[in-house]
């Protein structure tokens, strides 16, 4: 989901739908931007896959936001200048830090496996693939949320206090179980180099080094549907050609995030 | 699928009670209090005026040369490039290169880390707030400046190290240090890192977080008494005290540390992590999540309860929090309960916020490598409530050959983990 500052402040407003249950309005009411928008792209997921009645209960949840509580920071510096410790919101630390994403989408799915909050810094979040991957060949959990925030442009707080206009904010939601590796879709897969992988691959997401992969070029991979997280291509469509995204792991071990048919390159 | 054991070669910390391990382990078995008044800034209108703080950050012998450092912070007046000027640091950057650097030398990885694909799991819950905030009280404008060129803290300790592997900061809160090692543990059996740096690091006695944290009634007020003030389930507790540090552990697998032939502190043996799913800041009145997550990791370590031998519990000394905690203790562990030692360090230490898992995970280890009990201090009205075999204001001798920790949090966090003597 991508959307403006207005937008956001509509949705806080509004008591919502998850986990079979009516979330009132005041849920929100402190949450950081990002985690409004984290929620509502979840939800949307869910409800553009019909698994409203789905149970999320065993599932896990990562989250990766982008300079998290940077605006509501400036504003608390400001009023602990002209207030003292009183002005201080005993808000500030449960809602603006760097697990409050997971944890409240981790409240309002019900969600009961593990949540945590990853990264956190400029173009900080392709990282989380790396904890994901782990999370799931784990075998303990049946599936992971991984959700990425951030914005199109920086968001800059004015030094004087001024309010200072949001830039688009935008949320990637994953849901992601283990599977079939020869399914059509998105793939994160974790493999081991072979000699003339590489002729094939291409970057769509990132590059070999993790600090480069964006989420703009996430985002808009999967929204110009070159990573698919939706049906399988028609029989008969001819496979795809591989978007990669890849990290480099010890011993020659990698591992991608891809879309399309997978190849007979040996993956793990 | 029989995995190779994980286990813990290097300890690098800086804590309120000292930054080498004997030091620490000397003043944790005595009892010894972090707690003082804080001073290094005003404090008067705070409600909470105490906390367990760090002077000053040791500079390491082996640090690095920074020369060569192109990255855009040096222009913003980071102009580190030696050992004279790691007082330039953040405190929070101090105390992350301190640590993993004290960890990599005590596991004998240091000289060699070049060709090691080293990872790096590190638990941190504000870097940036902290950054903002303690930029700004120098005088700084960081926070109203574009940062997309800003190295995040993984990225700045992996390149002023010479480090190669992955790396990631994550935060659960209080139980962040357990995730990073569970994570660490994952990342080596998957032969994704030869070596991973794992623990955590949070620096956040400032003016903001003990304000926000006052304000939010959860910190002790009993300003007047800075040492006895931390007392995890005494009746007359009040609150938790802030502390700040870090502890960063060398993770590795046995085959490789048996080949090396290096000092072996623990086994990771076990972890167990859940949510509660019920509330960002009070801790669920449904104790079974957190019993899950003990439960998880006893299979994890394929152990039963009765095996452990010591608890060291999140106990922060709130009044909700310590008596929620005991009764998950006292299901998890049924009738042993009453043989197995419990105490929380947090007495001693205070709550470390983010760096406090790590910091626990190390008592144990203190608690498998002599053979003793760290107590808890403060505790001479034992809580009714919380039915426990306490460890009261002394340290006692015990066999230790598995310890539990458990750690929760904000976000409804909990996570346990059991270490094992290898």
């Amino acid at each position: 989901v991508r959307c403006d500052g207005s937008a956001i402040a509509q949705w806080r407003k509004q008591p919502v739908w998850a986990g079979g249950q009516k979330i009132p309005a005041s849920f929100l009411k402190h949450a950081e931007d990002q985690t409004v928008l984290a929620l509502m792209t979840v939800l949307q997921a869910i409800e553009l896959h019909g698994y409203y009645d789905y149970s999320f209960a065993d599932w896990g949840v990562i989250a990766a936001p982008n300079l998290f509580g940077r605006i509501t920071m400036a504003q608390t510096i400001q009023r602990y200048q002209e207030e003292g410790a009183w002005g201080v919101s005993p808000h500030l630390i449960p809602h603006q830090s760097l697990h409050a994403m997971s944890g409240t989408i981790s409240q309002a799915l019900k969600i009961y496996g593990p949540n945590f909050g990853v990264g956190g810094g400029p173009n900080d979040g392709s990282e989380t693939f790396l904890v994901a991957a782990a999370m799931l060949t784990d075998h303990q959990l049946p599936g992971l949320w991984v959700v990425l925030t951030g914005y199109e442009s920086e968001w800059i707080p004015s030094p004087d206090g001024r309010p200072t206009p949001a830039p688009i904010c935008q949320c990637v939601a994953l849901a992601l179980i283990r599977g079939d590796a020869k399914a059509a879709g998105l793939h994160l897969s974790v493999g081991q180099s072979r000699l003339g992988l590489h002729a094939h691959s291409q970057t769509l997401v990132g590059h070999e080094d993790p600090g480069l992969a964006h989420l703009s070029e996430l985002h808009l991979g999967l929204l110009a549907e070159e990573l698919s997280i939706s049906e399988p291509r028609p029989t008969g469509s001819g496979p795809t050609t591989p978007k990669r995204c890849r990290w480099r792991l010890a011993d020659g071990h990698w591992l991608e995030l891809e879309a399309g048919i997978r190849g007979p390159e040996g993956r793990l | 699928m029989k995995l190779n054991p994980v286990w813990i070669t290097g300890v690098g910390a800086v804590t309120p009670l000292g930054c080498t391990y004997a030091q620490i382990a000397e003043r944790l078995l005595a009892g010894v209090s972090g707690v003082r008044r804080i001073s290094s800034f005003v404090v008067a209108d705070h409600p909470s005026q105490i906390g367990a703080t760090i002077d000053a950050v040791p500079s390491p012998v082996w640090l690095p040369s920074f020369a060569g450092d192109t990255n855009p912070e040096r222009e913003r007046g980071d102009t580190a490039t030696a050992v004279g000027d790691f007082e330039q640091l953040s405190r929070l950057d101090q105390a992350t290169l301190w640590c993993c650097i004290a960890a990599l030398e005590d596991a004998d990885c240091w000289p060699s880390r070049g060709p090691t694909r080293i990872g790096l799991v590190l638990g941190n819950a504000a870097e940036w707030n902290t950054l903002w905030e303690s930029d700004f009280q120098q005088g700084g404008k960081r926070l109203f400046e574009r940062h997309c060129q800003l190295e995040p803290l993984t990225k700045r300790t992996c390149r002023r190290l010479g480090l190669s592997g992955p790396a990631v900061s994550m935060s659960a809160a209080c139980a962040s240090g357990n995730y990073a090692l569970a994570l660490a543990r994952r990342w080596l059996q998957m032969n994704w890192v030869d070596i991973c740096l794992a623990g955590a690091c949070d620096m956040a006695i400032t003016p903001l977080t003990l304000a926000g944290f006052g304000n939010l009634r959860a910190l002790s007020r009993r300003n007047d008494d800075p040492q006895g003030a931390s007392r995890p389930f005494d009746l007359d507790r009040d609150g938790f005290v802030m502390g700040e540090g870090g502890t960063m552990f060398v993770l590795e697998r046995a085959d490789r540390a048996r080949r090396r032939g290096v000092h072996v502190y623990a086994e990771v043996a076990g972890c167990g992590a859940s949510s509660d799913a019920y509330h960002m800041v009070i801790p669920s009145p449904h104790p079974e999540p957190a019993i899950a997550a003990m439960r998880q990791a006893l299979v994890d370590a394929q152990l039963n309860p009765s095996e452990i031998d010591y608890v060291n519990a999140h106990a922060t000394g709130t009044p909700v929090g310590d008596q929620a905690e005991a009764l998950v203790l006292e299901t998890v562990f049924g009738a042993h309960i009453a043989k197995m030692p419990v105490s929380s360090t947090k007495s001693m230490s205070g709550h470390l916020l983010t760096a406090a898992a790590a910091f626990e995970a190390l008592a144990c280890i203190i608690a498998l490598d002599r053979q003793a009990i760290p107590p808890t201090i403060n505790l001479h009205h034992p809580d009714p409530e919380c039915r426990l075999r306490h460890v009261p204001n002394h340290a006692h001798e015990h066999r230790v050959r598995v310890t539990a920790s458990n750690s929760f949090g904000f976000g409804g966090s909990n996570t346990c983990l059991i270490l094992r003597a290898a």
